[in-house]
């Protein structure tokens, strides 16, 4: 091992005397945290917008429930939950690849993470703060077509908005 | 090059880091016969615990203005060199298998635990045909000395997983080995 020992210690200052190592700037490393952070960030807020976009397509308030149920059910947007479940897996990653768990429990962060994420869209669904973005974006052509059923009679359905 | 003994690991790193590369020599110096004799445990190759050993190093260097001084250097080192010995056993995992290095386990504390069984060959016998989660636990706790809070750094598991898994290892070497007897 001796021979061994001596040419690690000699290989490895060689590579720093000759410049083909050298230390990342502190800047990278700075950098590389806002951007983790910048991506839990986004991950979290898809998160809560995509399940609250679930909740308020299913959420409806109508006699003939069950035929409702099954117009909703073929137009309903199954990209939402997707995106949802897709971000959740991201956001797991990204935490795992991080040094955000080894100290902690992994399991409790995640349980913490769906809570903070399902009480925001219950929320924002509560307090209707989607009202904000009803006649835009992907909700809009959903919105739309209850209303345009609606119109039509079909048990007077619509969304309960408050 | 004066006598940096009485600095610990983070005091020199922020040397390093700040005033003088050369310094990084000494880290070396302290570490290189740990890290290559832990990475050996897991590789059982002479050449390529080498190899990673010093790529250990030059990681370490490369990304040391990443490192937080307020943890400990040496669960720093050890967890660059795990993730090293791990990737490098995951390429040449069929090569690495059925790789037979006699070389024997001096470990008091080691000895000590499995006092029934005398015979260090057996021991290293055993360990090699250990999963190397566990392999590789033993070796930390027992020949590195290390922590729970340290192993649970080094391997980014929660500290009460390290007890648990550091328990079951013991229970796997003792079957092995008397399976072998």
């Amino acid at each position: 091992m001796s021979e061994k020992k001596i040419n690690i210690e000699q290989e490895v200052m060689d590579k720093i005397h000759h410049d083909k190592i050298a230390m990342k700037p502190k800047a990278y490393f700075i950098l590389g945290s806002i951007a983790f952070f910048l991506a839990m960030v986004s991950v979290v807020v898809i998160s809560v917008f995509f399940s609250n976009l679930t909740l308020f397509a299913w959420r409806v308030n109508c006699p003939m429930k069950y035929q409702r149920l099954e117009m909703i059910w073929a137009s309903f947007p199954w990209w939402a939950p997707l995106i949802t479940i897709v971000g959740l897996i991201v956001g797991f990653w990204l935490m795992k690849k991080s040094e955000l768990s080894y100290k902690n429990n992994f399991w409790l962060i995640i349980a913490g993470l769906l809570f903070a994420i399902l009480t925001a869209s219950w929320l924002i669904d509560y307090l209707n703060l989607n009202q904000l973005w009803l006649h835009r974006g992907p909700v809009r052509g959903l919105w739309q077509q209850q209303e345009f059923i609606g119109s039509r009679g079909v048990g007077g359905c619509g969304r309960h908005l408050r | 090059m004066g006598d940096f003994n009485s600095y610990n690991d983070e005091q020199l790193v922020e040397l390093v880091r700040n005033e003088d590369q050369e310094l990084y020599r000494e880290i070396v110096k302290r570490y290189q016969e740990k890290i290559w004799r832990y990475v050996f445990y897991i590789l059982r190759d002479e050449a390529k615990s080498s190899d990673v050993s010093q790529n250990t190093f030059i990681k370490a260097f490369v990304n040391l203005k990443g490192f937080d001084n307020r943890r400990k250097f040496s669960s720093w080192l050890y967890r660059i060199a795990h993730n090293e010995a791990i990737n490098e056993f995951k390429k040449h995992k069929k090569e690495l298998s059925f790789n037979d290095v006699a070389e024997p386990f001096y470990d008091s504390g080691f000895m000590a635990e499995f006092d029934a069984i005398k015979d260090r060959e057996l021991i290293n016998h055993c360990l090699q045909k250990m999963p190397i989660k566990y392999r590789e636990i033993l070796i930390l706790f027992y020949l590195e000395e290390k922590s729970y809070t340290e192993i649970s750094e080094i391997l980014q598991a929660p500290a009460g997983t390290v007890a648990a898994r550091i328990s079951r290892a013991k229970k796997i070497m003792k079957e092995i080995c008397q399976r072998k007897k």
